[in-house]
């Protein structure tokens, strides 16, 4: 008798249910039903995703078993409405109607409702799932105690509503977890309310683009992704650890979207003179690349070669500065380094005096 | 055989009797691990009447149980009365195998308090866990950064994260090697603190019967000795060296606290502490307890600072059955007293 492994038997279980539609098993092996002991003590949710991605990873049969999760969570939300009762009310099997064929007893427990979630953070998107986690957030909000362990399962239904947006429709709620902590008093934050900030801006950059972005390839919100920016600047800057919190977050935007230095350097670079000095900081320091217009050691090296980038940004910098410091750097960079090459290529109109930064930006 | 749960004769009218009648006539070859598992409990006399009865009496094994319930209700009841604190808290009660019901497995007045403890967990499996949303509130990820100088990937939808995350934890791992055992132990700090008062009991087995496999960094015949076949290749080790007295409160393990574990093995009647089942016939067996968690500086001061990659496979289902016909004749060769012969022939 051969035992396949265990993760590629939960994977034909996976595929018996996808071509089944087998919404019922799908629950009960939520709840840790028919699945094969394993060892680790991991929980059913992360048994059928390692199942999912053995050997590799099967798109098209998450998307199948995402549509699925859907419908089973937005089952769940129907039984609840119709029962005007809770997952924590205590309310006994005998009290749900029997008009659906999912077993209720399975959601009384809030372990299975977790594993959904857990389930439903690591799928492909799906609007019919988007939906009713949506549902299952504003049932949240009108009864607060709904969960028996919030920061397990209320914090599990966040992580899920971040991972499956299929349209903008959250942005207000993200941005306003956010602009909650703004002015708060003793300016120290705990790692429950930085774990709700972050949370906040990972679900604001997973906000898909729209149809039209998306068909032109613009797929990265920068207007979103400034105003969040600016939104945790605002959260922050009075902290302590602003510098350490905002570095976290652009390296949470740089995950978000993978891309290489140059795009962000590229798009970035024209935004920057308009946001603080601190995030001007975390950004050069995410993507170093971003100093090049301002790097005077760099630019004193190979003058020459760099000439053309430092005309191009600098003045571009220059004309946006509000911050005299940046034209300030810009000057000192030409006033020590490039000067020999400003005269060989005739541009003397930016031989100015360093002190005189208005008439500097005039000229640019 | 079939009327025995604990190693102790029951009627068919046993709660559990179905279940385990259900789960045991399953044929499918693909969940011959449940059935190990079933057998397991059957054969653990180490699970006294005082605590099955508590055990019954909690919510999770309540009746009327059919194989599938029984196989949920197990590992919720892990997840809910296991993974809980050594003192009461604020869940208001401790770990099960702590409390009074368990008392016959209390060991820590049988062992010798300057006797070493060596717990093996995988790096992988810790980062995993604490990239869930429930500890995204105790894990200070800044800190992490500040002193690895790596961050922890993102959870995405959508693909294969727990290759992605181990692709990360290589990287990691090589760094952390890099800088050193200082660093390591910081880590090892950090990541147990992190895990809370939620943190599954350790288990551990006695460093003597394990120290040259450590100091030779021989990772997978760790792995094996210690019957963790679970355990991945790819995966990262991490190691705790420790006194008992640091351990704290003893315990013999049970089938309980091994929960969906395949590669457990119940040790024999009479005999103080558990014992694992290698997966390796030339490897010996070792003696293993189960004690709360280190945490703070505990953790810190006691961590072995290396860290070892698993770079072949570790275990196979395949052999499962062969393993545990070894080991009875291993347990027969090493205990010459007839009550083992009897308990073995009882499960059979």
């Amino acid at each position: 008798m051969t035992i396949r492994h265990p993760l590629l038997y939960v994977k034909s279980i996976l595929t018996d249910i996808a071509s089944k539609d087998d919404i019922l098993r799908l629950s009960e092996c939520l709840a840790g039903k028919h699945l094969p002991a394993i060892g680790g003590n991991e929980d059913p949710a992360d048994i059928l995703l390692r199942g999912l991605s053995f050997s590799s990873f099967d798109r098209d049969l998450a998307n199948k078993v995402s549509g699925l999760l859907g419908l089973l969570l937005s089952a769940y939300m129907d039984k609840i409405k119709a029962n005007g009762c809770y997952l924590t009310s205590g309310k006994k099997v005998s009290d749900y109607q029997p008009e659906h064929s999912i077993p209720m007893v399975l959601f009384q427990e809030e372990d299975f409702l977790y594993n959904c979630l857990v389930f439903a953070s690591c799928l492909p998107t799906n609007k019919i799932l988007s939906q009713a986690l949506i549902n299952f957030e504003h049932l949240s909000k009108k009864e607060k105690n709904q969960f028996v362990n919030w920061n397990k399962t209320g914090r599990q239904l966040r992580y899920a509503l971040i991972y499956q947006q299929t349209d903008s429709f959250l942005e207000e709620f993200w941005f306003g977890i956010i602009n909650s902590f703004t002015n708060k008093d003793n300016n120290v934050f705990s790692l429950e309310e930085l774990a709700d900030i972050m949370n906040a801006w990972r679900g604001l950059l997973w906000i898909p683009p729209s149809k039209d972005n998306r068909a032109t390839g613009n797929v990265v919100s920068f207007d979103r992704i400034e105003k969040g920016m600016l939104a945790l600047h605002k959260v922050f800057v009075k902290t302590e650890n602003a510098k350490v919190f905002l570095r976290k977050a652009v390296r949470i935007l740089s995950q978000a979207y993978p891309n290489s230095p140059n795009f962000w350097e590229t798009h970035i670079n024209e935004r920057l003179v308009d946001l603080p000095e601190l995030l001007q900081k975390v950004f050069f320091d995410q993507w170093p690349g971003l100093r090049s217009p301002l790097n005077i050691a760099k630019v004193g090296e190979d003058a020459s070669d760099d000439w053309d980038i430092l005309q191009l940004r600098s003045r571009c910098d220059i004309a946006k500065a509000e911050d005299n410091k940046v034209v300030m750097d810009i000057l000192e960079a030409i006033k020590i380094n490039l000067s020999p090459t400003i005269n060989a290529i005739g541009c003397s109109k930016l031989e100015i005096p360093v002190d005189d930064t208005t008439h500097y930006q005039k000229a640019a | 055989m079939a009327n025995l749960i604990f190693d102790r004769i029951h009627n068919i009218s046993h709660p559990w009797a179905g279940a385990f009648a259900e789960l045991e006539g399953n044929s499918d070859s693909d969940l011959a691990t449940q059935r190990i598992v079933c057998k397991n409990w059957r054969m653990d006399h180490r699970v006294s009447v005082r605590r099955e009865k508590e055990m019954h009496k909690s919510k999770y094994f309540h009746p009327p149980l059919n194989g599938n319930t029984w196989w949920t209700s197990r590992n919720n009841y892990f997840n809910n009365e296991l993974c809980l604190p050594a003192n009461k808290s604020i869940f208001g009660k401790k770990s099960a195998y702590l409390r009074d019901a368990n008392e016959t497995n209390a060991i820590w007045h049988k062992v010798a308090s300057s006797n070493l403890l060596v717990h093996v967990a995988s790096l992988n499996r810790l980062l995993k866990r604490l990239r869930k949303s429930e500890y995204s509130s105790s894990l200070d990820v800044c800190r992490f950064e500040e002193i690895t100088g790596y961050d922890l990937p993102e959870r995405q939808p959508g693909e294969n994260n727990d290759h992605k995350l181990n692709r990360r934890v290589d990287e990691l791992a090589n760094g952390l090697n890099q800088k050193g055992s200082a660093t390591i132990k910081k880590v090892a700090g950090l990541l147990c603190d992190s895990l809370g008062e939620r943190e599954p009991p350790w288990w551990a087995c006695f460093a003597n019967e394990i120290n040259k496999l450590i100091d030779d960094c021989d990772w997978p015949e760790l792995c094996r000795a210690l019957g963790m076949g679970h355990i991945e290749k790819g995966e990262w080790l991490i190691v705790w060296r420790y006194s008992v007295s640091i351990a704290g409160s003893v315990y013999r393990p049970t089938v309980v606290e091994a929960n969906d574990g395949p590669f457990h093995y119940p040790s024999p009647p009479d005999f103080p502490y558990g014992i694992t089942m290698p997966l390796d016939r030339n490897l010996p067996a070792c003696r293993e307890v189960l004690h709360p968690p280190l945490k703070r500086i505990f953790a810190i001061d006691n961590c072995t600072g290396v860290l070892g990659r698993i770079d072949n496979q570790i275990s196979d289902y395949n052999k499962i059955d062969l393993l545990r016909d070894q080991h009875k004749l291993r347990l027969l060769q090493e205990f010459t007293n007839s009550e083992i012969q009897t308990w073995l022939d009882r499960h059979t």
